[in-house]
């Protein structure tokens, strides 16, 4: 992991508060070329959490004074960074958070119980000082989820796993781990969707090593695999959990969920409570009014093919794309995003947060807790 | 339902009354026996035993502070948990104790522990202790979760990520386990303030159960209207007084459905059951053998008690419920689940082990057919689960649920670090 160049760029980013120039403009500071850096330099960090460390390296470098002014600071850069994205819902996660959570304590509002409010600097302090705890915490919540999770992996099930998601590999890792505990070995079996994340290989090698006979298929196979396999559930990673407690996520998610639905198997999601966002996407056709920009449906007669030039429709899923290695990254990088659609909270039969598994109704309440 | 108890046979009321006079360890060892022989079995008869001798472990167990005592009861409740792991209310009631004891324990703090300053960490971030505190954690309770000093509470909040104090102990063995337990300095003091505290806690929880079929009760006429053809397969106790109070006031129809017959086994007639609704002017019809479904299309609800409601709103009840309840979904019935709040564990039905309990299949098949008895295999399930989507409402003593609102009452009734209860 090269988690050396992050530490190094964040430490680059704090250091003009030590000699604040009155004069200097916040706006020299890139907070989209911040965010990339931080999202590549550590393969294990998600995409709220890098937004929330780049506000934190902006609240770092900004000049400003007062309270107010730096949320407002804040705001304007947050919302240069989600315009700056295809698909700035998983980062609307982490700056609505971390805006939050600064207004909070302008308010005083996190005196609750015997604790003393702390103030807006204190906040500012803490909240600089531990830029590198919260990605610590984002990623032992996974481990956290892992833990819960595995205990729904039982002896003989059959479990199918989509997506590259570190959660759910973590998950059925730890799940191994119980296992090899109880039993001396793994006795589970995993269907892996192969579905050209570029996390798939990886986990289905280290299921494997663990001794976990792990079967891969194509993304065209999952209705055949649910019925031939006998999966007895299926679990999924998320980009992001909307409001509804309904999921955002890779393409083929909406696909995966309805077919659990269909043939009656349990479709769980692992996904920490940081990627809740308020938003309400009310169907596959409103994600653009929800800020997403990605061109799937692009409807075409024989002449407009014969006037475009092929390569020239970097968002759609067509095959040329998936083959590319790069565009797989896309969900990471800037340029062209993975594509997403939107799966209702009727076909979500749990989602298993660090703070316990919770139905998709419950997702409301957490977002009330911070949000009145 | 359960047959009558020949001769001096152990019951409930028995080791109840046995209690006063043994030591702690002897009732411990007797309520084992009890329930792994099924002497003491069924959902209320279990979270009866279990609370009163949780009493005992608390009024007779030798503890000091509060961390002891929540050890105490932590390994007495996995004692009886494992003799009767099916019985799933066993550990809801030792989450409910545990629970009680860290409340009054924050109380006491609250009161006496002032000079710290800081004292219980609000769900809203806590910005109170200063940030170095989450990493200089001893942590000399490595596997009983104890009663943290500073952080009496684990809070459920989305803030926890950049909250200044640790929200729970980190990574590690995935039970929260609230850390550092620094004895408290006014311990034997208190002591015995908490022990009468709690004792009276666990009293209210007894009365719960106690008036928990009578509260449910309550609801029937509401949920019951004039007319109604109500189906209650195998009706338990609950729904019995349910059906009975509700005939008090309505006027409608009652199908009883029973299981298949069983040959030499005696027909459940529910004699008790129809004389009451009679003399209240209650119409039951009886059906027999699964033939509910041809009913099906005049009923208009189906009422079913539990022995155990899961997190995401599947029951364990009695075998055959499902398929009732299948049918119900089918000609889109509503299906009524009455359950105490007792009754409702944070498990999912994926982390229950075998929810479904195989029994005596000796009603189906007898010894006279050797054959047969030779050649195949005759199971008979005791207890099923019933999957969340087929029932409609939840009926408990707090009054008619949604699906979606047993996580609010699961939160209201268990602390997040004792869900992981039976486990640790």
């Amino acid at each position: 992991m090269a988690t050396d160049d992050i530490s190094g760029s964040q430490n680059a980013a704090p250091k003009p508060t030590t000699q604040p120039l009155p004069l200097r403009p916040a706006s020299t500071f890139d907070i989209v070329q911040t965010y990339n850096t931080l999202l590549t330099s550590d393969p294990e960090i998600s995409m709220p959490v890098a937004a929330i460390e780049a506000l934190i390296a902006l609240l770092g470098a900004t000049p400003a004074t007062t309270a107010m002014e730096t949320v407002s600071v804040i705001k304007t850069h947050a919302s240069l960074l989600l315009s700056a994205v295809p698909n700035p819902i998983p980062l609307k996660a982490g700056t609505d958070l971390f805006q939050q959570y600064l207004l909070r304590s302008l308010k005083g509002q996190t005196s609750r119980g015997a604790a003393p409010a702390l103030g807006f600097d204190e906040t500012r302090e803490h909240l600089l000082a531990n830029s590198r705890l919260f990605a610590d915490r984002a990623k032992a919540a996974r481990e956290q989820i892992a833990q819960r999770g595995a205990k729904y992996v039982r002896d003989g099930s059959v479990v199918l796993a989509a997506g590259g998601s570190r959660t759910v590999k973590t998950l059925l890792l730890r799940a191994a781990d119980a296992h090899a505990a109880r039993w001396g070995c793994a006795r589970f079996k995993v269907v892996y969707v192969m579905d050209g994340s570029r996390d798939c290989v990886p986990a289905v090698a280290a299921l494997r090593e663990k001794g976990v006979a792990v079967a891969e298929i194509a993304e065209a196979a999952m209705a055949y695999s649910l019925a031939a396999a006998r999966v007895d559930m299926a679990f999924v990673g998320t980009e992001v959990v909307v409001q509804n407690g309904g999921l955002l996520s890779r393409m083929g998610t909406f696909q995966l969920a309805t077919l659990c639905k269909g043939l009656g198997v349990p479709f769980y999601v692992a996904a920490e409570t940081h990627k809740i966002v308020r938003v309400f996407p009310l169907s596959q056709a409103d994600l653009p009014r929800c800020g997403v920009k990605q061109e799937v449906l692009d409807f075409k007669t024989g002449e407009d093919v014969e006037e475009q030039r092929p390569e020239k429709n970097p968002l759609s899923v067509a095959g040329e794309v998936v083959k590319d290695p790069l565009s797989l990254e896309g969900e990471k990088g800037r340029g062209a995003a993975a594509p997403v659609d939107y799966t209702p909270p009727e076909l979500v039969s749990s989602i298993i947060t660090e703070q316990g598994v919770k139905m998709p109704a419950a997702v409301y309440d957490l977002l009330l807790d911070i949000y009145t | 339902m359960a047959p009558v108890q020949a001769g001096y046979a152990p019951t409930l009321e028995t080791f109840l009354k046995s209690l006063k006079g043994q030591p702690l360890e002897s009732s411990i060892e007797r309520l084992v026996y009890l329930l792994k022989r099924r002497q003491i079995k069924g959902a209320e008869q279990c979270a009866t035993a279990t609370a009163r001798i949780l009493l005992q472990v608390v009024a007779k167990s030798r503890w000091n502070d509060v961390d002891q005592l929540l050890v105490n009861v932590q390994q007495h409740g996995a004692t009886l948990t494992r003799a009767a792991p099916r019985e799933l209310v066993i550990s809801n009631i030792v989450r409910r104790v545990l629970g009680l004891i860290r409340d009054e324990a924050i109380e006491d703090r609250n009161a006496a522990g002032d000079e710290y300053g800081v004292d219980s960490v609000s769900d809203m971030g806590a910005l109170a202790t200063p940030p170095e505190q989450p990493t200089s954690r001893p942590g000399p309770t490595p596997i009983k979760p104890g009663l943290a000093t500073h952080q009496s509470f684990i809070s459920k909040s989305m803030f926890n990520l950049l909250s200044a104090v640790h929200p729970a102990d980190s990574t590690g063995t995935g039970t929260p386990v609230t850390g550092a337990s620094t004895p408290v300095m006014q311990a034997t003091s208190s002591a015995t303030a908490l022990r009468s505290e709690v004792i009276d806690g666990i009293e209210e929880i007894v009365d719960e159960l106690s008036q928990a079929d009578d509260q449910i009760a309550g609801f029937a006429e509401v949920q019951i209207h004039p007319g109604d053809y109500i189906l209650a397969y195998q009706p338990s106790p609950t729904v019995e007084k349910f059906l009975v109070r509700a005939a008090s006031k309505r006027h409608f129809t009652l199908l009883i459905a029973s299981g298949p017959p069983q040959r030499g086994a005696p027909e459940a007639t529910y004699a008790p059951l129809k004389k009451k609704l009679n003399a209240a002017g209650v119409k039951t019809i009886h059906i027999m053998a699964g033939s509910f479904a041809a009913y099906m299309p005049r009923v208009s609800k189906v009422v079913m008690g539990a022995s155990a409601v899961l997190a995401n709103g599947a029951i364990v009840t009695d075998g055959g419920s499902a398929v009732v309840a299948r049918a119900a979904h089918e000609f889109s019935k509503p299906v009524i689940v009455l359950s105490g709040v007792y009754k409702l564990c944070p498990e999912n039905s994926s982390e229950v082990e075998d929810p479904v309990e195989l029994g005596d299949s000796s009603g189906y098949v007898s010894f006279a057919d050797g054959p047969l008895v030779n050649g195949v295999e005759v199971e008979n399930t005791v207890s099923e689960l019933v999957p969340p989507e087929l029932i409609d409402m939840y009926i408990t003593n707090l009054g008619p649920h949604t699906r979606d609102h047993l996580d609010d009452i699961l939160a209201d009734h268990y602390k997040v670090e004792d869900i992981d209860f039976p486990l640790q």
